[in-house]
C-alpha cells in the first residue's frame, strides 16, 4: 500500500490550516481510512490541542529525526478513532530541527502503512514550509475570502507549481460568510477561484462552533449538526475521489426565508 | 461618571453600572486618563456582583497604571466577600473625597523621601524590589526616620493628630476616674460594640466560606487520581532520598513560558508559574512556587524517590524516573486558573504509580 501524502498549506497565518488538517484527518479516519497527521509547525504546535491529545505526547517529530525513539513510538493514537494517528511537533525547538530530506524519509516510511499522510504546514514560505512540502505529492491550499489571504495563497501556488513533486493542488476556501458576500462586503467564492485559477476542493462556512470545538479539543466533524463539519466531511469524500456537490452554505436564517425556500421561492438578496 | 480627585487619591464612581462587563468597560476608559496614574484609587461599585477573580482582575487593571486600589465601597454581598478575601479595605459609607485629603499629605512625604533617596544613592536596591507595595513599605519605614527633613508645616499637621488622640485618651481616663456615667463613658462602649459586631460578622463569613470549601473539592483542577487505600509509609529516608537532598539546587525567578526548557542536573526550584508547553527536567526534585501547567520530569536520571511539588499542580504530564502520568481527558482546562486559593500538592511514586498527595493532608 502506498499512501497519499497531502500537505495543507496557506502562506498566511490564521486562515485555518490546522483546523482543516484536524477535521479532514478525522473525517478520513471516520470513513475507515488509516490516517497520520504530521504537525510540522515546530515550536508553535497546535494540532495536538485541536485533537485533544496534548497530554499524551511523549515523543515528537524531532525525537524521531534525532533517533531518540522509533517512528511507531512517536505516533499518538486518537482518543476515539484508532485509525487516526498524530505525529506531534516539538514545542521546545524550532523549524531548523528537521530538514526536508528527513521529513521526506518519514513520509515514505509512513506511506507503507497508512492511506493518508496529512502534513500540517507552518505559516510562511521559509524553511518550515519547504520542509513540510518536501514529502508531499498533493497539496491543499487554504485561503479565506480576504485580499491578503488570497494574495498569499497565490504566492504559495506559484511555489507549489515550481515544485515537481507536487502533482496536484486544490483550493479550500475557509470562513466564508454568505451574508457578507450578499451585501458585497466580502469576495465571493467565484471571485477567489477566478483570481487564483485553481480547482476548488471545498467551501467551509464561518462557524462559531469551530471556536468551542477548538477549545474542547474535539474536531467539529464529530458534531453532526454543524454546517462546517458537514463541509469538511464533503472535502474528505472529494479527496477520496467521490463527486460531491458543494454544500449550500447559503442556508436561510429566518423562518420566512425557510418557508420561501420550501416553496421554491428564492430569498431576496 | 464622577472622577473626583484630591491630589493623590482618585475616586472612581461606577455605582451606576449594572454588570461586571460594564464595570470593566467603564474602568478601562477611566484608566486611559493620565490623571488616574500613580494614584490611590477609591472605587465605588454600587450593587454589581463581582466574584473574587473578577475583582482581582480589576485590581490588577488598576495596578497596571501604577495606581493601587485602596478602598472599595459596594452594596453587593458577593463583592464584599470577594474584597474581604482579597484584603481590600471596604468602606460602605458614601465616599468622601474631603476625608481622604489626609492621605495625599503622607503620599507627598513619601515622594519627597523617594527623591532624597535617589539623590543619596542605592538605586540598585530599588530595582530589585519588584512590587509597588514593597517599595511603599520601605519608604514608609524610612519615612519615620527622615521626618526631620520635611517642612515644618507638614510636621505640625502630622503632630497635631496624635496630640488630639492622646488628649482624648486622657479625657476618657479622667472621665472614668471621676464619673461613672458621662459623655465620654458613653462613647467607649459604642466603639467596642461596633468592633465586636464586625468581628462577629467576619467570623460568620469565614465559617460560611469554610463550609463552602467543604462542599466543593478545592482540588478540581489538577490531575486527579482517586487515591485508593494506600498505606502512606512513614517518612523514612533511604539512600536515594539523601542523594536528592545532597544534590545542588538551582532556582529560577521567572515565568517559564511555552517552549522554554529548564534542564538541570540537580533540584530545580521555580519561583513563578510554568505555562503549558514548557518543560522542566531535573535529576532531583522539582518545586514550583506557582502554577505548574507544563511537563515536569523529576528524577530524570532514574531516581524514583524524586518528587514534584507545586502550589497548583495542573501539569499536562508528570514524569518521575521512568514513570509517566498524563492529565485525564475529562479535565480540560486550557489555561491556568488564576486564583488566590492554592492547594499545594506533591507527586511521587507509590507502589509503582505516580500519586498526587495534598501537602496539607499530612
Amino acid at each position: 500500500m502506498t499512501g497519499r501524502v497531502i500537505v495543507i498549506t496557506s502562506g498566511k497565518g490564521g486562515v485555518g490550516k490546522t483546523t482543516t488538517s484536524a477535521n479532514i484527518g478525522t473525517a478520513l479516519a471516520k470513513s475507515g481510512a488509516k490516517v497520520v497527521l504530521i504537525d510540522t509547525d515546530i515550536g508553535l504546535r497546535n494540532l495536538d490541542l485541536l485533537l485533544g491529545l496534548e497530554n499524551r505526547i511523549v515523543y515528537t517529530l524531532v525525537d524521531v529525526v534525532e533517533e531518540r525513539c522509533k517512528l511507531k513510538q512517536a505516533l499518538v493514537k486518537d482518543k476515539k478513532n484508532p485509525n487516526l494517528c498524530l505525529l506531534a511537533a516539538a514545542q521546545t525547538r524550532d523549524k531548523t530541527a528537521v530538514t526536508a530530506e528527513q521529513l521526506k524519509e518519514i513520509c515514505e516510511e509512513l506511506q507503507e502503512d497508512y492511506d493518508f499522510i496529512l502534513v500540517d504546514c507552518p505559516a510562511g514560505i521559509e524553511h518550515g514550509f519547504q520542509t513540510a512540502i518536501s514529502g508531499a505529492s498533493e497539496a491543499i491550499v487554504v485561503t479565506t475570502p480576504e485580499m491578503s489571504a488570497v494574495r498569499d495563497a497565490d504566492r504559495i501556488i506559484g511555489l507549489l507549481e515550481a515544485k515537481e513533486e507536487i502533482k496536484s493542488y486544490k483550493l479550500l476556501i475557509n470562513r466564508v460568510r454568505p451574508n457578507l458576500i450578499k451585501a458585497n462586503d466580502m469576495m465571493s467564492v467565484d471571485d477567489v477561484v477566478d483570481i487564483l485559477s485553481c480547482n476548488l476542493i471545498g467551501i467551509i462556512p464561518e462557524d462559531t462552533g469551530i471556536i468551542t470545538s477548538t477549545n474542547r479539543g474535539e474536531p467539529i466533524v464529530n458534531d453532526e449538526n454543524s454546517l462546517a463539519g458537514k463541509a469538511y466531511k464533503n472535502v474528505a469524500l472529494r479527496i477520496q475521489g467521490e463527486e460531491v456537490p458543494f454544500l449550500d452554505i447559503d442556508e436561510p436564517h429566518n423562518f420566512i426565508d425557510k418557508i420561501k425556500k420550501f416553496f421554491g421561492i428564492k430569498a431576496k438578496a | 461618571m464622577e472622577n473626583k480627585t484630591a491630589e493623590n487619591t482618585y475616586l472612581i464612581d461606577l455605582s451606576y453600572t449594572k454588570t461586571p462587563a460594564d464595570v470593566v468597560f467603564e474602568l478601562s476608559s477611566v484608566i486611559e486618563n493620565e490623571a488616574a496614574c500613580n494614584k490611590k484609587v477609591i472605587l465605588n461599585l454600587g450593587d454589581v456582583d463581582l466574584n473574587q477573580s473578577q475583582l482581582l482582575s480589576i485590581k490588577s487593571l488598576i495596578n497596571g497604571i501604577n495606581s493601587s486600589l485602596v478602598t472599595l465601597s459596594t452594596k453587593s454581598n458577593q463583592t464584599q466577600q470577594a474584597a474581604m478575601a482579597l484584603g481590600i479595605v471596604l468602606d460602605n459609607n458614601e465616599p468622601r473625597p474631603e476625608a481622604a485629603q489626609y492621605v495625599p499629605m503622607t503620599e507627598h512625604i513619601e515622594q519627597t523621601v523617594l527623591e532624597t533617596e535617589t539623590t543619596e544613592d542605592i538605586p540598585e536596591e530599588q530595582e530589585e524590589i519588584p512590587t509597588d507595595n514593597a517599595s511603599l513599605i520601605e519608604s514608609d519605614s524610612e519615612n519615620e526616620e527622615k521626618t526631620e527633613d520635611i517642612e515644618e508645616k507638614e510636621i505640625e499637621e502630622e503632630l497635631n493628630k496624635p496630640i488630639i488622640e492622646e488628649s482624648k485618651e486622657e479625657e476618657i481616663k479622667s472621665g472614668l476616674d471621676t464619673l461613672y456615667e458621662g459623655s465620654d463613658g458613653d462613647v467607649e462602649p459604642v466603639k467596642l460594640g461596633s468592633i465586636f459586631d464586625s468581628e462577629q460578622k467576619l467570623e460568620k463569613l469565614f465559617e460560611e466560606q469554610e463550609s463552602k470549601q467543604d462542599e466543593i473539592p478545592p482540588d478540581g483542577i489538577s490531575v486527579k487520581i482517586e487515591i485508593p487505600d494506600y498505606d502512606i509509609p512513614e517518612e523514612e529516608y533511604t539512600e536515594e532520598d539523601y542523594a536528592i537532598m545532597e544534590m545542588s539546587t538551582k532556582s529560577y525567578k521567572q515565568t517559564v513560558r511555552s517552549g522554554q526548557v529548564v534542564n538541570y542536573d540537580g533540584n530545580v526550584v521555580i519561583i513563578g508559574d510554568c505555562h503549558p508547553g514548557s518543560e522542566i527536567i531535573a535529576s532531583g526534585d522539582i518545586t514550583v512556587w506557582g502554577v505548574l501547567g507544563g511537563i515536569a520530569h523529576a528524577g530524570a536520571k532514574g531516581n524514583k524517590k524524586a518528587r514534584i511539588r507545586a502550589l497548583n499542580l495542573n501539569a499536562i504530564q508528570l514524569r518521575i524516573a521512568q514513570y509517566y502520568a498524563r492529565r485525564p481527558d475529562s479535565i480540560n482546562i486550557m489555561y491556568a486558573e488564576k486564583t488566590n486559593t492554592f492547594t499545594p500538592e506533591e507527586a511521587r511514586i507509590l507502589n509503582d504509580n505516580i500519586v498526587i498527595l495534598r501537602l496539607n493532608d499530612k
